[in-house]
């Protein structure tokens, strides 16, 4: 039980701490509206039209592809994990078989001029 | 520490299961029905990982699986996303029940 | 390090699948010939290699992913086989329609892979990665004519069912893996057997059965999990429609077999009876849809159908005999099916259409592929001396010796049903006037194809003897 007391105290001082302090500067503060400070921050950039846009077709094709190679890099960590009770001359030569197949994928998207920006 | 039984893991196990297939038989948005479809899938590794932890013995077996899941996931995922991409090219709409000029 | 002999022919089959995406890169490789060329002759290595790795070992190796035994030879043989026919009769339709060759038959090579892995499963995990590289690959495979709307609806509508099912069966799968603590198939059958949660009596396995009987029946279109079929086998490219009815189908049964027969084997009770339910359902339903179809490809797809309930009888039986007729029926239906779709090939190959008023007078334009349609129509019927009609009485002795003779009285009925539509596919080009004189012209391989099936259908039906024993070897399994 006293597990879930401590969770309770960590969960008011977790809410209390940024609402005290975002009414205390609300109080302290001067108040001078201005269009230019609801504008949303681009780091510096004047924004341009909505957030809402229709992305290009390419975009669609490029997070496809990043996709599967980033959850086949999921294959690495358990081998990575048990490397060191492996014959490590095999393992490796696993490992670079298995990374030489993604190759040729990369590759493919390469040239099939998916990783070119237009 | 109380431990959680491995019943409660079942239990939203299913429930995620049963919210994927309702939403991937009721949703007529491709991409809603592939969201379940999503779902379904995570409630598979969830399961996976459960029975892994419980069962003296079995860690390795179902661990790897889930992996195998995961990245399979990814997969037919990217490949339903190609199909869609390619329909909505086509035929501006991706509600699946609009899409039905085969039959007989 | 493990020893990767036995799996030589998939590994071969990998590596030409890769060289031929380097090749659709490579300056000057997109031709189709030589896309067409690499994948017949990467197709013909794996053969080549198959006796090598049928006889690297027995039983299970590479830490019980895979079983090698009679069983899985037959099938990987009879996959590669098929898939290699598909490629060569399929390659004028290929170049014909300009769909992009080198990745056609790179996917095409991965889906053969991926089949093969599910015949020679021993391991729950090496099954589904086999069956999901045939399923992902065949999605693409049903989507290749980009430009044609039917081709998308079908992409879309095959991966959309397909998703569901493998996500029903491996929620299955996973409360089976709970169950026996092992994703091994045979663990899982040990592990049932002596009794785990209920063993064959209890809840849980039950359910994880039903779920298991319901992700694979999608794959082999069993009714009431068959509605995608028409629609995909219509819509896809002819020979990727060959393709899913002959290697995707046979590699769906194979894994029935190796998952629910072998590995949930201590649940016979439950199974049996299930399969006898699904195959009695599927066969009339696929046989009695078939009777109004105007389109040649949406006819046998239903026809397929119906004959995957065939197949599922002789599964249901469970009894060795019984499992020889499946592997028998799996050879001939291959036969059939092959010729029938590559008539089909040859039809709209040049452009002209798939309906069955298409067929009308075929036999006074062409009367050679008139008389081989007629033959493959009459083998799917199980007219004597053909494939069929030995299949189907092999599977007639195998439900009536073990005493499920309404499943035997199932096929009977059936077979009269299904004669309908044959006769009417047959009249078609017998009995009906031609719109055009000009006749249709099969290329050189294509024809090559259409007599090595009409020769292995006159071959099991008129001398089945040979096959018969091979089949019988073939089904040396360990079943309850």
């Amino acid at each position: 039980m006293p597990l879930y007391v401590d969770l309770v105290v960590f969960l008011l001082a977790g809410f209390t701490f940024p609402l005290v302090n975002v009414l205390l500067s609300k109080l302290v503060r001067r108040d001078y509206p201005d269009p230019l400070k609801e504008v949303s921050y681009e780091s510096g950039i004047v924004p341009i039209g909505d957030a809402r846009v229709r992305y290009h077709i390419h975009y669609y094709i490029f997070a496809l592809v990043f996709l599967v190679f980033d959850v086949e890099g999921l294959f690495l960590f358990p081998w990575a994990v048990v490397f060191k009770q492996l014959n490590p001359a095999v393992a490796f030569g696993e490992a670079v078989v298995f990374i030489a197949m993604l190759v040729v994928g990369l590759v493919y998207a390469w040239k099939k001029k998916v990783l070119t920006w237009i | 520490m109380a431990v959680i039984p491995v019943q409660a893991f079942l239990i939203v196990a299913a429930a995620l299961f049963a919210l994927g297939l309702f939403g991937a038989l009721r949703r007529t948005n491709a991409i809603m029905v592939l969201m379940g479809i999503e779902l379904m899938l995570n409630a598979v590794n969830l399961n996976l990982v459960a029975f892994a932890r419980y069962l003296q013995g079995a860690l390795v077996g179902g661990q790897v699986f889930a992996v195998f899941v995961i990245t399979v996931a990814a997969a037919e995922a990217a490949i339903g996303l190609a199909i869609v991409l390619l329909l909505a090219r086509r035929r501006r709409t991706i509600e699946v029940p609009e899409i039905h000029d085969l039959k007989g | 390090m493990y020893d990767f002999t036995g799996i030589l022919p998939e590994l071969a089959l990998a590596a030409g699948s890769l060289l031929l995406l380097l090749l659709a890169v490579a300056p000057g490789g997109r031709r189709a010939g030589a896309a067409a060329a690499t994948a017949a002759l990467t197709l013909a290595a794996a053969l080549a290699l198959l006796p090598a790795a049928a006889h690297a070992g027995h039983g299970a190796v590479l830490g019980g992913m895979v079983v090698l035994d009679g069983f899985g030879t037959f099938f990987r043989a009879v996959l590669i086989g098929a898939a290699l026919v598909v490629v060569l009769t399929g390659a004028r339709y290929v170049a014909a329609r300009g769909l992009a060759a080198p990745e056609f038959y790179a996917l095409l090579l991965m889906a053969v892979a991926g089949a093969d892995f599910m015949a020679v499963a021993g391991d729950v995990i090496s099954f589904y990665v086999g069956l999901e590289t045939l399923s992902l690959a065949s999605y693409g495979l049903a989507g290749f004519l980009a430009g044609e709307r039917f081709s998308m609806e079908a992409a879309l509508k095959y991966f959309l069912n397909g998703a569901v099912a493998s996500a029903l069966l491996l929620f299955g799968l996973s409360l089976v893996f709970g169950l026996a603590g092992t994703t091994s198939l045979a663990g899982i059958a040990a592990a049932l057997a002596g009794g785990a949660w209920g063993g064959a009596a209890g809840t849980v396995p039950a359910v994880a059965l039903v779920f298991v009987l319901a992700g694979l029946g999608f794959k082999v279109a069993a009714a009431p999990f068959h509605l995608w079929a028409p629609d995909v086998y219509e819509g896809a490219p002819t020979p990727v429609t060959a393709f899913l009815s002959l290697v995707s189908k046979g590699a769906a049964l194979a894994a029935i077999v190796r998952v629910v027969a072998v590995g949930l084997g201590p649940l016979h009770a439950d199974w049996q009876l299930a399969l006898a339910v699904l195959s009695a359902l599927t066969m009339t339903v696929g046989n009695v849809s078939a009777l109004w179809q105007k389109n040649v490809k949406r006819l046998l797809a239903y026809s397929s159908v119906a004959h995957a309930g065939y197949v599922l009888a002789g599964i249901a039986v469970g009894t060795a005999l019984g499992l020889q007729a499946v592997l028998f029926y799996i050879l001939a239906y291959l036969f059939m099916n092959l010729g029938a779709f590559g008539v089909v090939m040859a039809l709209s190959g040049q452009g002209e259409g798939e309906t069955l008023e298409d067929l009308a007078g075929l036999a006074r334009r062409s009367p050679w592929l008139a008389a081989l349609l007629a033959l493959f129509a009459l083998s799917l019927l199980g007219l004597p001396w053909t494939a069929g009609f030995m299949g189907k009485l092999l599977l007639f002795q195998a439900t009536v010796s073990s005493h499920m003779t309404w499943l035997a009285l199932f096929i009977a009925v059936n077979t009269g049903i299904s004669a309908y539509y044959y006769f009417l596919l047959i009249r078609q080009m017998y009995l009906r006037p031609a719109k055009s004189a000009a006749p249709v012209r099969a290329d050189a391989w294509l024809a090559a194809g259409l007599a090595v099936a009409a020769a292995g259908v006159l071959l099991l039906g008129i001398f089945p003897q040979s096959f018969l024993e091979w089949s019988q070897l073939a089904a040396f399994m360990p079943l309850p």
